[in-house]
């Protein structure tokens, strides 16, 4: 995911600016994030159930929170990404989590190709899963959450270099995990 | 420039020739990451329930709030009353005594 222009933030900060003013219009921002942060929860949390929750009482805080809420320039997403990260983190001293099966989007392409590319979505998700937490967080963080490695680095409490360097190890983990050829490579040699 | 480094920067602008083929190979994996945390969808009735909890989620932490204030009210309420009863129980006793002195001077002179 690529990282927001200052246009992309500017219209952000409208967004925030008009819900901060009506509370009805929270819902673009609610609809905008709602996925990635049920995404970054699910995959933390390897649970259905407790993902939804972190979902909704992160929602629940932001609309709470609206009113006091600051414009500092990063994504909204980064404060949303911050609170589901402290809600994870309250649910992970409670009992362990099980289950990690993603509802996918119903597709158009051919049944056997679906169920490839699914099948390999879900590796991958599951490798990810896999990670040590603080090498999954900079992953979800940066590639689901498309935030740069300062924003990442505020809501880990690391340095810029520290989230760098994780983001290397987990990408560099789940490459001999997921094994070779992957798919974008299959279709390069393809063109060869 | 450190492999880390040359990830970093690959992921931020872009693989070109100059870049590694092993830095190209883990920038495949990150695109491939990225498509697969994407996939992750939720319906439209899953998003309308989660945001359904939410606000019922704040509705509780309002609720919860109002609770708390309405105890700490009725703490303020208790005490005016007992300043109250204090303030009666004065009059009530100064009364008292400005009957028993107001009528023993009034009954002297009949005496005499």
């Amino acid at each position: 995911m690529a990282h927001r222009s200052a246009e992309e933030l500017e219209a952000e900060r409208l967004l925030i600016e008009a819900a901060q003013r009506d509370r009805a219009a929270f819902a673009p921002l609610y609809e905008r994030y709602v996925e990635q942060i049920f995404a970054y929860a699910h995959t933390l949390t390897r649970n259905r159930e407790l993902a939804e929750d972190v979902t909704a009482s992160t929602f629940a805080k932001a609309i709470e929170d609206l009113p006091r809420f600051e414009w500092r320039g990063v994504p909204y997403s980064a404060w949303l990404y911050r609170v589901a990260s402290n809600l994870v983190a309250r649910q992970a001293r409670r009992p362990a989590w099980s289950d990690l099966d993603m509802h996918q989007p119903v597709d158009e392409a051919s049944p056997e190709l679906i169920v490839e590319q699914r099948t390999r979505e879900a590796e991958v998700r599951a490798a990810v899963a896999e990670l040590p937490d603080d090498q999954r967080q900079a992953v979800l963080l940066r590639f689901s959450g498309g935030l740069r490695n300062r924003e990442i680095a505020d809501i880990m409490e690391r340095s810029e270099g520290a989230v760098k360097l994780l983001t290397f190890r987990a990408v560099t983990t789940l490459r001999k995990q997921l094994g070779a050829p992957l798919p974008a490579e299959r279709s390069m040699e393809g063109r060869q | 420039m450190n492999t880390a480094d040359s990830l970093d920067r690959a992921l931020e602008r872009g693989s070109d020739n100059a870049t590694p083929a092993s830095v190209r190979a883990l920038v495949n994996v990150a695109a491939e990451v990225a498509e697969a945390l994407a996939a992750a969808r939720l319906s439209r009735s899953e998003q309308e329930r989660i945001f359904a909890r939410s606000l019922a989620l704040l509705e509780e932490a309002v609720n919860e709030q109002r609770r708390g204030w309405q105890r700490v009210l009725h703490l303020e309420r208790r005490a005016p009353v007992l300043v109250g009863g204090a303030a009666v129980l004065t009059i009530g006793a100064a009364a008292i005594g400005w009957v028993m002195v107001h009528g023993r001077r009034s009954h002297a002179p009949i005496a005499a």
